[in-house]
């Protein structure tokens, strides 16, 4: 695909404009705000719980709890923002064919397709400082994609580069899942839902804004804001609903609880 | 005509009285939270004159504090390709 | 065709499950909007159900994507308190584990010297009549049977039950020797029951994170992840590391601390030497609920063949307790081990400061060490002094390196000394597994007989002639390997193999049988912090391949024990979970019901009236401490207090010289697990960690002309090896010290590492003996 196509929506179905998808204005605008007033707000009174003063042993435990959804996608909201307006990149692109053959399947975290210099580096001091904001690598010839979880900076526990190897040690015959496809409307122009697992991904802007983004699942409307609320998720674990009888967090016992 | 999704929050302790309402509705289908005074609604109504009447009635019901649209989806394709419970134009 | 009217109602509902999740967090809706998977036509027939992790001790859980019989995908389970959702890059590629080409899918019979293929039940016949024919010309004695960590729970029960219970012997050992022992016995020792008492929650309580000779950032990712999330959450969160060599922890620790190797002994009492100097001690704590004692000194080595040690453990006083400490003054320890007074006194304010909840984590730099038990012992020992134990932050604990270690190895039992409820020289415990067994009491013999480097030995000896191996690879990793792989193949060795790929071990073997491995089959794990997780068969066996535990039973079977293992294949696991947990049914040790287990990702024993036991002796969570004290009770000893046991320092079994001028340790990295058996099968792993390699300072390096890449030679008194150096690689040993990862069959380390083991525990060190370091010509 070349570089001066992807910025037309008309080149992507799933972004015509002719859709007769009717959100009721003022109602959602108020609801989606609200959402994030709360949300932004419930967060940072996790930070200042967090912040206080060392537990004792009668507080429970200040980890937060996940709400196990999007709250990703409200925190990175600015900066998914800022992306809104940038046209696409001169320079290399990564397709999706490209972003998915860094993967052994679908989901699974890719591995490092440049070198390394700093075997022992960890998190912040090292590729947290391209990948974290993104932005154009003169070295890479290349905008550095953005990691959607920079809170988790041990990188190199699930992300590792590859040696130029002559032989595999055996031949494997793993066959992965086609990745999802796009698309998915429930009619034509309707906003298609997530077709892949939010975990670690939850902030939206990562793969889909932003000039590191593929261009097939690049976002022309970002200033949209909250995602899920147009783009359905579409993994059962994701949504808060447990599948019958399966075990569910709010099941686990606080600390006090546990207590005889 | 369209479908919705809202949150609803009840009136104190009338939850129960707005859900045995709102479940006999034949445009609703409510969905309530197991653990929290919070429903979720689903309106589905065939036509214009029908989505007026229920938000009227939506509207006077005593037990409902508070309430909020989420979605909203309107069926371009059920006026002329789509039959669906109700199976009328708009 | 589905309903377009009803699938925009689900859309609009799964739209407000969002936002009301949004708004209230933790709200729950009993019905599903997404559900009915089959009835979306969206869906991609992936099919999820929850797993640990096949490899280390931490013990994530995941969830593996079935699609058309083949698994597809894997993510880490938001369910798992474990791991809440993250995995390593082992962890997320470990399906790729099933599907290496080479994979074993039929039996092999040694035939004139070389392995030929036959079907697996001709292979299980061969192996009861060997089995038969070797106890009848040499005696019960004379078999035995080798697993590990990896076993699973149900297929260390079956072993356990046949060769103990059945047969008659204690010769049931495990490669979890090599790696826990020494946890297991400090452990008994300290507390009279096995186990840390804390869990992985404590990680979110605690301030200060100190870690003992533990690469956690490589070796237990998942977890070190979590230390990191909470000190960028509480920025007063501190990491220290206690170390030989730099490695990725040291960089991302707030403080490493380098000390000369072995010296961790001397540290350790240092530490208490300023703690009681310093009047950092708990005395409430200590009164109430600490004795001191002392045990037996120079213990040896275990370094000849049939040595025996017994401790014996005498009451101390605490003057004759400080006494002791005066040999470990900071300023006499900081001279021998290289670590500034500072230091020292920096880890014991640490430790000392009431207002601060301290976690001390550490695994193989304590456990494979010649003081290995000593040394657990000196951690319990800084804890209780300060009384910072068994409660939400404050936690010594000890992490594992298999996923089942725990699980199956001490809880079952799988080694000569133990049974399910205890040791086998306990009366109680025999009687017990006869009951339970239905076998005569007289079947369960009341004596140990080989921990695994003396198994090898015997095997060596003759003694023993018949071994079965499963689940493990002792031909890469035992100590003074070529004088055991020697032994195993002497004549009049029978050896089996149970395993899923051709490795070293089976290169010795007699008869190799192909196992089912993992999501192949149904099992259980149990992990570091006593959490016994359950997971499902998801994909069939590929070829004749058979689970571990249904080996067993077919060989017990043609034993003539049909009668013991009646249990059809559909059931078996749940039968023999049922059967198995009796012998814990006790508030102490109480497992969780299978059909909890099925359900949830993992429950954490004791399982006492349908809750988990967090925090083990604290009445506050514990019942059984509850019914004897308001605040701690150790009710693993008769006085229902922890012993607090004074180690002393003593010198390393072999230590670099003139001839011998380096110190070699050898461990894991990230991408490999173990052996590498399964791990260097999987593309992206193998490409990230080719091969093995020999860590070298760089002053040393330069010294010694060596570049990196170069071949060099690493020699030591029982053999040698050829790697290229690696310098500022992975990790910086210090001067003096070479570091080799030891999962390359090809550069077989283990043949110059020294068989010396804690006497206590018999477990071998991997991490200290001398070697000669040259470069190959090229």
């Amino acid at each position: 695909m070349s570089a001066h196509t992807h910025g037309s929506p008309g080149d992507k179905p799933w972004l015509r404009t002719g859709y007769r998808l009717a959100f009721i204005g003022l109602l959602v605008v108020l609801m989606a705000s609200g959402v994030y007033v709360v949300g932004t707000s419930w967060l940072a009174g996790q930070t200042e719980a967090e912040l206080g003063d060392p537990p004792s042993t009668e507080q429970a435990a200040v980890v937060p709890v996940p709400t196990r959804l999007d709250v990703g996608s409200l925190a990175y909201l600015d900066w998914l923002q800022r992306y809104t307006t940038q046209e696409p990149p001169p320079g290399q692109e990564r397709t999706l064919e490209v972003y998915y053959s860094r993967r052994v399947f679908a989901g699974a975290p890719p591995w490092i397709p440049h070198p390394v210099e700093d075997a022992m580096a960890i998190g912040e001091a090292s590729c947290l400082q391209c990948h974290q904001t993104g932005g154009y690598v003169p070295s890479m010839e290349a905008y550095a994609p953005v990691v959607p979880h920079p809170e988790l900076s041990s990188c190199t526990q699930c992300h590792v580069a590859q040696e130029p190897v002559e032989n595999l040690f055996a031949a494997n015959r793993f066959q992965p899942a086609p990745p999802p496809e796009l698309g998915g409307e429930a009619f034509p122009g309707a906003p298609p839902p997530v077709p892949h697992a939010l975990q670690l991904r939850e902030n939206c802007a990562a793969c889909h804004g932003g000039p590191a983004a593929p261009p097939e699942i690049r976002t022309d409307h970002a200033d949209r804001g909250y995602c899920l609320q147009c783009h359905v998720a579409r993994h059962e674990e994701e949504l808060g609903a447990p599948l019958p009888g399966a075990w569910n967090p709010s099941e686990a016992m606080t600390d006090k609880e546990s207590a005889p | 005509m369209p479908v919705k999704s809202y949150l609803l929050y009840p009136m104190p302790e009338r939850a129960a009285e707005l859900e045995a309402t709102l479940a006999s509705w034949p445009e609703c289908e409510v969905v309530r939270a197991e653990n929290q005074d919070l429903f979720i609604l689903i309106t589905d109504t065939p036509d214009e004159a029908t989505e007026k009447r229920l938000e009227a009635r939506l509207r006077s019901v005593e037990a409902l504090q508070c309430m909020a649209l989420v979605a909203a989806f309107r069926d371009p394709e059920s006026s002329s390709l789509f039959e669906y419970s109700g199976g009328q134009t708009s | 065709m589905m309903n377009r009217r009803a699938f925009l109602k689900r859309m609009a509902g799964a739209a407000a499950v969002t936002a009301a999740t949004a708004l209230a967090p933790n709200v729950v809706f009993g019905k599903s909007f997404v559900g009915g998977r089959a009835s979306i036509p969206l869906e991609d027939d992936i099919r999820w159900d929850k797993a640990p992790c096949r490899f280390c001790g931490v013990g994530c859980g995941l969830l593996i994507g079935v699609k058309d019989g083949k698994a597809v995908a894997v993510k880490g389970d938001p369910d798992s308190p474990v791991n809440k959702g993250l995995a390593c890059v082992k962890g997320y590629h470990s399906i790729l584990a099933l599907y290496g080409e080479d994979r074993l899918t039929t039996a092999y019979v040694r035939r004139n010297g070389r392995l030929e293929p036959v079907p697996i039940q001709e292979a299980l016949d061969l192996v009861a009549q060997k089995m038969a024919e070797t106890i009848q010309e040499h005696g019960k004695d004379a078999v035995a049977i080798y697993g590990s960590g990896q076993w699973t729970i149900p297929d260390g029960y079956v072993a356990v039950k046949l060769f103990k219970g059945l047969i008659g012997t204690n010769n049931v050992e495990a490669n979890a020797r090599l790696c826990m022992a020494s946890a297991v016995v400090g452990f008994l020792t300290a507390f009279g029951l096995d186990e840390p008492m804390g869990n992985y929650a404590d990680i979110d309580h605690a301030d200060v994170f100190v870690l003992w000779g533990n690469n956690m950032a490589e070796m237990h990712p998942v977890l070190f992840s979590r230390l990191l999330e909470q000190r960028q959450q509480r920025p007063h969160v501190t990491i220290v590391e206690l170390a030989t060599r730099v490695t990725r922890t040291s960089v991302a620790a707030d403080h490493t601390i380098l000390f000369k190797p072995h010296t961790d002994l001397a540290i350790a009492n240092a530490i208490c030497h300023e703690i009681v100097r310093n009047g950092w001690v708990n005395e409430e704590f200590l009164r109430k609920h600490v004795v001191f004692k002392q045990g037996k000194t120079n213990i040896g080595y275990g370094l000849e063949d049939k040595f025996s040690f017994k401790d014996e453990l005498t009451d101390i006083t605490w003057e004759e307790f400080v006494a002791y400490l005066e040999d470990y003054t900071p300023e006499k320890v900081a001279a021998m081990s290289g670590v500034s007074v500072e230091a020292i006194q920096m880890l014991a304010a640490l430790y000392g400061d009431p207002n601060k909840k301290v976690m001390s984590f550490w695994c193989m730099g304590v456990n494979q060490h010649v003081r290995g038990t000593w040394m657990n012992n000196l951690i319990y020992n800084i804890h209780l002094l300060v009384g910072k134990i068994s409660e939400p932050g404050n936690s010594p604990f000890s992490l594992t390196g298999q996923p089942s270690a725990c699980g199956t190895v001490r809880e079952v039992g799988t080694l000569t000394q133990r049974l399910p409820g205890g040791p086998v020289t306990s009366e109680k415990a025999r009687q017990q597994a006869a009951e339970i067994w239905e076998v005569p009491v007289e079947n369960i013999p009341d004596k140990p007989t080989y921990h695994t480097v003396e198994m090898f030995r015997a095997l060596d000896r003759g003694e023993i002639r018949f071994i079965w191996i499963q689940v493990t690879n002792p031909m890469v990793s035992l100590p003074k390997l070529r004088r055991y792989r020697e032994g195993a193949l002497k004549d009049g060795r029978f050896v089996v193999v149970s395993d899923v790929y051709p490795t070293p071990t089976t290169e010795v073997a007699d008869v190799v049988l192909p196992s089912a491995m993992w999501i192949e089959r149904e099992g259980f794990f149990g992990n570091s912090e006593r959490r016994t997780q359950h997971w499902n068969q998801m994909v069939d066996p590929p070829g004749e391949a058979m689970s571990d535990t249904w080996q067993l039973i077919e060989v017990a079977r043609r034993l003539g024990y049909e009668k013991w293992f009646p249990w059809s294949k559909e059931e078996h696991i749940q039968a023999i979970w049922e059967e198995y947990r009796r012998f814990h049914a006790n508030p102490k040790h109480n497992m969780a019901p299978y059909e909890e287990l099925r359900r949830r990702p993992g429950i954490m024993w004791p399982y006492v009236d349908g809750k988990e036991t967090l925090w083990r002796y604290n009445a506050q969570y514990d019942p059984v401490a509850a019914e004897h004290a308001e605040d701690f009770y150790f009710y693993g000893k008769p006085e229902g207090k922890a012993w607090l046991i004074f180690r002393p320092y003593e010198p390393p079994a072999e230590a670099p010289d003139e001839e011998y001028p380096f110190w070699l340790s050898t461990g894991r990295v990230l991408e490999h697990w173990h052996t590498g058996s399964m791990t260097r099968r999987i593309p992206v792993l193998h490409r990230a960690m080719p091969h093995a390699y020999v860590e070298l300072h760089p002053e040393d390096a330069r010294e010694l002309g060596i570049r990196p890449g170069d071949l060099v030679k690493v020699i030591s008194r029982r053999g040698e090896v050829v790697l290229p150096a690696s310098i500022n690689f992975r990790g910086i040993p210090a001067r003096g010290q070479v570091f080799v990862p030891f999962f390359d069959e090809s550069m077989l380390i283990n043949e110059a590492t020294l068989d010396a083991f804690c006497p206590l525990s018999k477990e071998p060190d991997y991490k200290k003996c001398a070697v000669r370091i040259e470069r190959v010509a090229s």
